[in-house]
């Protein structure tokens, strides 16, 4: 049987691309968290004290700016003290409302702790911090993976995929701000970040595969519909086959070994290259997936328009970061922290 | 679904700093442990917040009738008068397709189905809410309290007929009430007292002697639901829909235009 549509409504995207840059940043946030706990650990003068600095800008500027991005997708932003007032502890988006605060302060603490060279306080709020990612990454992951309307989100290779893609962003946005701290590129530990980019990157290799297989043994329903979407639709195989081209590209450059003489421009390319990863990976599953029905037949049309729900939002939440990002990088190198005291 | 209110053990505080760091611990494990006491693993769907009151002992439904639907729109229309959702933005239409049975000689056939919220047993959009603003009553609507409503869109998402949307106007949650006012009142919502073909019935499933109850009785083989194996129990019937219909269209989109506003 042929069926075609004649007369559908328009369905919009209920989620704005602010979705967009709020899981883009509070992915590379929880991840740069998990991260600089892991670094705080390191011995002063190592490889892992060195990229500290780094992290801990990443960490800083994207726990501030996510929040902002999330307030702004709600189409009643003025309300969202009714969070507060109605707790919900069975919805995942209430839950959020309360794990999200306790991170951004615990991550200001965190920074705030690392300018005050306080070695022993900075572990222990490193354990915090670290557990408070890890709610930061279940909640933003269950959130979507509870959807079974949306195949593609209903799966627990989402928030595994979020999560890792997410740490590449941090690595990533760390390696790109690096060049704007007092410290510089010089003493910047490049093989370090490397390492842990290509365990990473390894890990969402495999994930990839074990997803196939299953997929391919009939147990995944999320690689059934991605399946079906790839061979109905030119735009989702022209998605996949620029995923497969872009993702060999940034496995060449996390891979590819270093020469003596890398300059600061192969880390920028190699950065902006990880953040693009996380952030295109972000706009195919929230903005691309709307589009796919729930019902009805092909692909909606979902324009996004050039106002601030759209593209305005989006360059307006960068310039948010860049702000952000300006302001930190005045303050250490005005305020530098103070030389390590006696702990 | 409770939680239990978790306090910080109340020992002397100490004024060393190993007892700020037990005390930031248990600040911690406090934090952590109100994720793990709720278990929302199971939220959004078979794990529903108890229903409001309704109107009591009834359980509303609505049968649809494919058969005698001749694609009107009178339905579309007499609800878009009686509750003004924006223009471009409907909470119930017909959806028309045409059909090739592909079998020699025979004509193309239009399928019109008409389209709404289901108001289902089982929602999955009511225990996604953050903030409680759209319930289910006892009699089985499922309504949207938009004053409470953040507009967060998670709703929308969570209901797999796309019965839901953002009005433009009000920038909150929005969908078909089964003209809850009018039932209210006696009356029958607008697109079954508008259905030129008598396609669509409403009435109290609990009531055994009531039309809607008789009707499904006496088609009960022949009764469908859309996406029944999602486990949500919707309670629009239809009869005379094609198998094809159920689980959601594969075919052919038509023609689409971006929508402005």
């Amino acid at each position: 049987m042929e069926i075609i549509e004649l007369l559908t409504p328009a369905y919009e995207a209920a989620w704005l691309p602010w979705a967009v840059q709020y899981f883009f940043l509070i992915g590379i946030a929880a991840t740069s968290a998990l991260l600089a706990a892991w670094l705080a650990f390191g011995a002063p003068g190592s490889d892992r004290a060195r990229l500290l600095p780094a992290m801990v800008t990443v960490l800083v500027v994207t726990s501030v700016a996510a929040p902002v991005s999330l307030l702004a997708d709600l189409h009643q932003p003025g309300r969202f003290w009714h969070f507060y007032a109605h707790p919900t502890p069975w919805s995942w988006m209430s839950l959020g409302a309360f794990l999200l605060p306790v991170f951004v302060t615990l991550a200001l603490a965190f920074g705030g702790l690392w300018w005050l060279r306080k070695p022993a306080l900075l572990r222990a709020a490193a354990v915090l911090l670290a557990i408070s990612a890890l709610s930061i990454l279940v909640y933003t992951g269950a959130e979507l993976m509870v959807v079974r309307a949306r195949p593609l989100w209903a799966t627990v290779f989402l928030p595994i995929n979020l999560a890792l893609t997410g740490m590449l962003g941090a690595l990533g946005a760390a390696l790109l701000v690096a060049r704007w701290l007092p410290a510089g590129l010089a003493d910047f530990p490049l093989p370090l970040l490397r390492r842990v980019a290509q365990w990473v990157s390894l890990a969402l290799v495999a994930v990839a595969l074990v997803w196939a297989v299953l997929g391919a043994l009939g147990h995944s329903p999320s690689f059934g519909e991605a399946v079906q979407l790839f061979n109905d639709f030119g735009a989702w195989k022209l998605a996949l086959l620029g995923s497969v081209l872009g993702g060999a590209l940034l496995l060449a450059l996390i891979w590819r070994p270093l020469p003596a003489d890398a300059g600061a421009s192969q880390g920028l390319l190699l950065a902006l290259a990880m953040l693009a990863a996380t952030w295109v990976f972000r706009w195919i599953v929230f903005m691309a997936v709307q589009a796919v029905p729930k019902f009805g037949a092909g692909l909606y049309l979902q324009g996004i328009s050039w106002g601030g729900d759209g593209v305005l939002g989006m360059v307006g939440v960068f310039g948010l970061v860049a702000a952000l990002l300006a302001v930190v990088t005045y303050v250490l190198y005005r305020y530098p922290p103070r030389a390590a005291a006696a702990a | 679904m409770t939680t239990t209110a978790k306090t910080l053990s109340t020992t002397a505080p100490s004024t060393s700093k190993r007892g700020l760091l037990r005390a930031l611990l248990g600040f911690g494990v406090t934090a952590t442990g109100v994720v793990v006491a709720a278990d929302p693993a199971e939220a959004a769907m078979d794990s529903q917040p108890p229903r409001r009151t309704g109107t009591p002992g009834k359980r509303y439904g609505m049968l649809v009738d494919i058969r005698r639907c001749i694609g009107c729109q009178a339905c579309t229309v007499s609800c878009s008068m009686e509750n003004l959702p924006p223009i471009g933005q409907f909470r119930t239409t017909v959806l028309q397709y045409e059909v090739d049975t592909k079998v020699p000689g025979t004509p193309p056939a239009m399928v019109s189905l008409p389209r709404l919220c289901n108001h289902c047993d089982n929602p999955p959009c009511v225990p996604v809410c953050p903030v409680q603003a759209t319930f289910q009553r006892t009699d089985g609507v499922v309504l949207v309290d938009n004053e409470r409503c953040v507009g967060c869109g998670y709703c929308v998402q969570a209901c797999p007929y796309d019965a839901r949307f953002i009005n433009h106007e009000t920038q909150t949650a929005d969908k078909c009430t089964f003209c809850e006012h009018r039932l209210e009142a006696g009356l029958l919502p607008a697109c079954v007292e508008s259905c030129v073909g008598g396609a669509r019935k409403i009435g109290d499933l609990n009531d055994a002697g009531s039309e809607i109850a008789t009707l499904l009785r006496e088609h009960k083989d022949e009764i469908k639901t859309l996406k029944p194996d999602l486990g949500t129990r919707p309670h629009v019937f239809y009869i005379g829909l094609p198998d094809e219909f159920v689980d959601g269209i594969d075919g052919q989109a038509g023609v689409r235009v971006v929508p402005g506003h």
